[in-house]
């Protein structure tokens, strides 16, 4: 073992925590998973804290000199950012998973090896700069996702989520695929910096065929990414497969699956498009068709989640507008990236927002499912009255969905704030016209939840059914945690923004 | 030798015809071949245009990045699969039809 290799396998310290506890839930499940229902939930509890503990000692100055391990990973702050999330939010969905009531316990001890096989792919995804490597981790997380989303094999409805979810999944990654074949075609290299560089040059130099080529292979691209993070016209899946699967699975999908999205995304973008040798024309072209995807995306999801009665489905239907505001982030980033600038303001306000999506829909689907569990409720029309029964959990609620609008005191307002700044700093005003417009129609569906548990409907207290023991405690607390997290970052949001800063690409 | 652009032109052609195959059939295991096409296309356009890459001025040698890239693709495709018709068997047993326009129970 020489020194570097050992270095390496530091900075790929929590994938190995993962792989680790894959195969003990594995194991352990066949052992004495029909015995007891927790111990392989809380082994994989604790092997997901362990990778974190691993994420968070390794700080960069930990990992290798080149800053990258075995050639394929980069271990930099950026990749440290998005990984923290991506296995902090599956950790939360595997506690929210052992409580949740509409799994079948001879299937519940099976969940928890998908759901971390699928983190390790999201970690895999947002590390790399090498295209086989990408295609690979994009694979790792995608196939696990399927059987999940189809995981309540009795359900009609998710199994036909699994099925959007693969065919819909399979086409991307087979369009993403053939658009990575032209890039190659194009640069002769499947590392992102090298298929920058021949993009650039060709861009200015090339034939009118090869210019289109890469225009193709661009929205090829684009295709396979739009379906991960759920973007317009590759959205189609989202709500179908959020109403389908079942609720933790819906908050994985929405959180560590369009993190690890965005992070390749992002990650991509910085390394085949913006290189230093880029030409404005090329700039201001794809600035522009960031923010128009990004306008519509947000208009889209906002407007139709409007329509929508089953809680899960707004959220999905939200979810896709956030899509379209993180994706503002990008358009800035892009349409910033020409200008001398130590900080590119486009960057850190996505980040900041994907931070503070993380925290409020990670709650969010947690107390629609706390409220699933006890009353078995989905609806909005079911949901009436129901904040006087079940006050703590009603409260988080709206807590988190102020957060989503981007209303005062909480960090979404923040998040939203950096985002319409950095999109006046890149000159896209009516980006900004149309996302502070969006906002308006966001607080109208966010509120008729607000409205049927408070306002609505009789206020005679319903028992429902309260579970007891350590697990559920465990899990309201961590709902208490974000609740607290998302009012506390929203006043004194130093902290968080230190940390966003230190992962700047 | 056969110059690059035939092998493109045929890579074009099959991945039109798996795309074509993907929006237009309603069968759930044809349109996962039809997939598998667009991806075989993906591997065509690859080994062809690694075959095609000018060597290394230094080592002489092209580096073989395009048809490991083919060997990866295809080991997922087939563990995409595995996955994809034991979820088409599932919803069989559920549903008992593997047309996609039946499966249609969730929308808007």
């Amino acid at each position: 073992m020489t020194p570097e290799m050992i270095a390496d396998l530091k900075a790929i310290a929590p994938e190995i925590w993962l792989v680790g506890t894959l195969l003990v839930t594995l194991i352990a499940d066949l052992v004495i998973g029909k015995r007891s229902q927790t111990t392989v939930g809380v082994l994989a509890l604790l092997g997901v804290s362990g990778a974190l503990w691993a994420l968070m000692g390794a700080g960069p100055e930990a990992g290798p000199e080149s800053g990258r391990a075995f050639g394929v990973l980069a271990s930099d702050g950026f990749a440290g950012f998005f990984r923290t999330l991506i296995i902090s939010a599956v950790g939360l969905v595997i506690l929210h998973g052992m409580v949740f009531r509409e799994l079948e316990s001879a299937t519940r001890n099976e969940f928890d090896p998908m759901l971390i096989g699928a983190a390790l792919g999201a970690c895999l995804l947002v590390s790399t700069d090498h295209l086989i490597m990408l295609v690979l981790a994009m694979e790792m997380l995608s196939l696990p996702s399927y059987v999940l989303a189809g995981w309540q094999k009795r359900e009609r409805r998710s199994s036909e989520a699994a099925l959007k979810y693969l065919v819909y999944g399979a086409l991307a990654s087979a369009l993403m695929v053939f658009g990575f074949s032209v890039l190659y075609g194009v640069s002769g290299s499947v590392w992102m910096t090298d298929v920058g560089r021949a993009v650039a040059t060709q861009w200015d130099t090339g034939s009118a065929l090869v210019r289109s080529a890469i225009g193709m292979a661009t929205v090829l691209v684009f295709a396979g990414f739009g379906f991960k993070i759920a973007a317009f016209p590759f959205h189609f899946w989202a709500p179908d497969v959020y109403e389908g699967s079942p609720t933790p699975v819906t908050t994985m999908l929405a959180v560590a699956s369009k993190a690890a999205g965005f992070g390749v995304l992002v990650r991509f973008i910085d390394a085949v498009f913006l290189g230093e040798t880029i030409s404005a024309d090329w700039l201001a072209r794809f600035g522009w068709v960031m923010a128009v995807l990004s306008a519509v995306t947000m208009t889209y999801g906002n407007v139709t989640a409007v329509l929508q009665r089953n809680v899960k489905r707004l959220l999905a239907y939200s979810s896709i507008a956030h899509a379209g505001y993180l994706l503002m982030g990008v358009a800035a980033m892009v349409t910033l990236s020409g200008q001398e600038s130590p900080i590119n303001l486009g960057v850190q306000s996505l980040l900041f927002y994907m931070a503070t999506y993380y925290f409020a829909t990670i709650g969010a689907f947690g107390c629609a499912m706390a409220l699933a569990n006890r009353f078995g409720v989905e609806t909005t029309d079911d949901y009436q009255g129901l904040g006087w029964s079940a006050p703590w959990t009603s409260s988080f609620f709206v807590i988190f969905l102020v957060s989503l609008t981007g209303l005062p005191p909480t960090v979404g307002f923040i998040g939203k704030f950096m985002l319409f700044k950095a999109s006046l700093d890149a000159g896209l005003f009516w980006l900004a016209i149309v996302g502070a417009l969006n906002a308006a129609v966001a607080l109208f569906y966010y509120l008729k939840v607000v409205r049927a548990l408070f306002l609505r409907g009789d206020r005679e207290p319903v028992e429902g059914l309260v579970a007891r023991g350590f697990m559920p405690l465990l899990a309201h607390a961590s709902l208490l945690l974000f609740a607290v997290a998302v009012v506390y970052y929203g006043l004194m949001f130093d902290g968080l923004s230190a940390w966003v800063n230190s992962a700047l690409l | 030798m056969i110059p690059l652009e035939h092998w493109l032109y045929l890579s074009g052609m099959v991945f039109t015809l798996g795309l074509c195959g993907v929006l237009m059939r309603r069968n759930v295991i044809l349109v996962l071949m039809s997939i598998e096409i667009m991806l075989n296309a993906a591997n065509l356009a690859l080994v062809a245009f690694n075959k095609y890459l000018p060597p290394d001025p230094a080592t002489g040698a092209t580096a073989p990045d395009g048809q490991v890239f083919v060997f990866f693709t295809i080991a997922v495709a087939a563990a995409e699969v595995a996955v994809a018709l034991a979820i088409a068997m599932a919803l069989f047993r559920r549903l008992d039809t593997v047309n996609v326009d039946d499966v249609a129970n969730l929308r808007w």
